[in-house]
């Protein structure tokens, strides 16, 4: 095959800065996903499958001890780490409190009593607290009293669940 | 893991992972010592400032 790259053409006589000569290789759909990123503001579609946007945090525990008379409130909060500060989120919390130091269904404070647990032994409330609620946080509270259970240790474990669109964009538990 | 040792005014303490914020009869800790800790040594701490375990057996639930 002939060379005229020396004046600036290709074998076929195609100047050599010409679209024709530097198109991109043909894409297949299926493809797409894999060479692309696409960003835009806005979006319009009859249909998306959207897949992977809802997240676990990592499980928070806490440990202690309290007495009678004495009252622990907990407060597990999801907030989202930069470069997403302001982004809100869609998150349930899970959260279980147990006497003792392990994780046993019989020792079970809340939300469940376990048959361990004395009826009357603690009180205990909880919920999302509209009060300090921003608009954005996800804050969840319990409030639990000692009433008459004596030195106890105490188990806290919580975990989120959370939709979002930023994989990563939150933490907490 | 970022570990947390908190004291109370009362005495009380309560060691936690994560994203919790713990008070005592409405109060926060007096002291707030910051760990960073690898889970074994988590449980270890923990471990080490076990209370006696309280005895339920003549609760009638």
């Amino acid at each position: 095959m002939s060379d005229y790259s020396h004046i600036g053409l290709t074998a076929n006589k195609m100047p050599l800065n010409s679209p024709y000569v530097n198109r991109r290789d043909k894409v297949q759909g299926m493809d797409f996903d894999s060479q692309y990123e696409v960003q835009t503001n806005k979006v319009r579609s009859s249909k998306s499958n959207i897949k992977d946007i809802v997240f676990l945090s990592d499980v928070a525990t806490a440990t202690g001890s309290f007495t009678t008379g004495q009252s622990v409130t907990v407060e597990t909060s999801l907030s989202p780490v930069p470069p997403f500060l302001d982004a809100t989120n869609l998150a349930n919390p899970f959260v279980a409190v147990y006497e003792g130091t392990v994780a046993q269904s019989a020792f079970q404070i809340f939300p469940s009593i376990g048959g361990s647990i004395a009826t009357g032994d603690y009180s205990a409330y909880a919920g999302f607290d509209y009060h300090e609620f921003d608009g954005t946080n996800s804050v969840y509270k319990i409030y639990l009293e000692n009433v008459a259970a004596g030195a106890v240790d105490l188990l806290v474990k919580t975990q989120w669940k959370y939709v979002s669109n930023n994989s990563g964009t939150s933490t907490g538990a | 893991m970022r570990t947390n040792i908190l004291k109370f005014e009362e005495g009380n303490e309560f060691i936690t992972t994560g994203n919790l914020r713990i008070m005592l009869n409405g109060k926060e800790a007096i002291e707030n010592e910051v760990l960073d800790l690898n889970p074994q040594e988590v449980e270890e701490l923990r471990n080490s400032k076990k209370l006696t375990p309280k005895k339920n057996n003549n609760k009638i639930k």
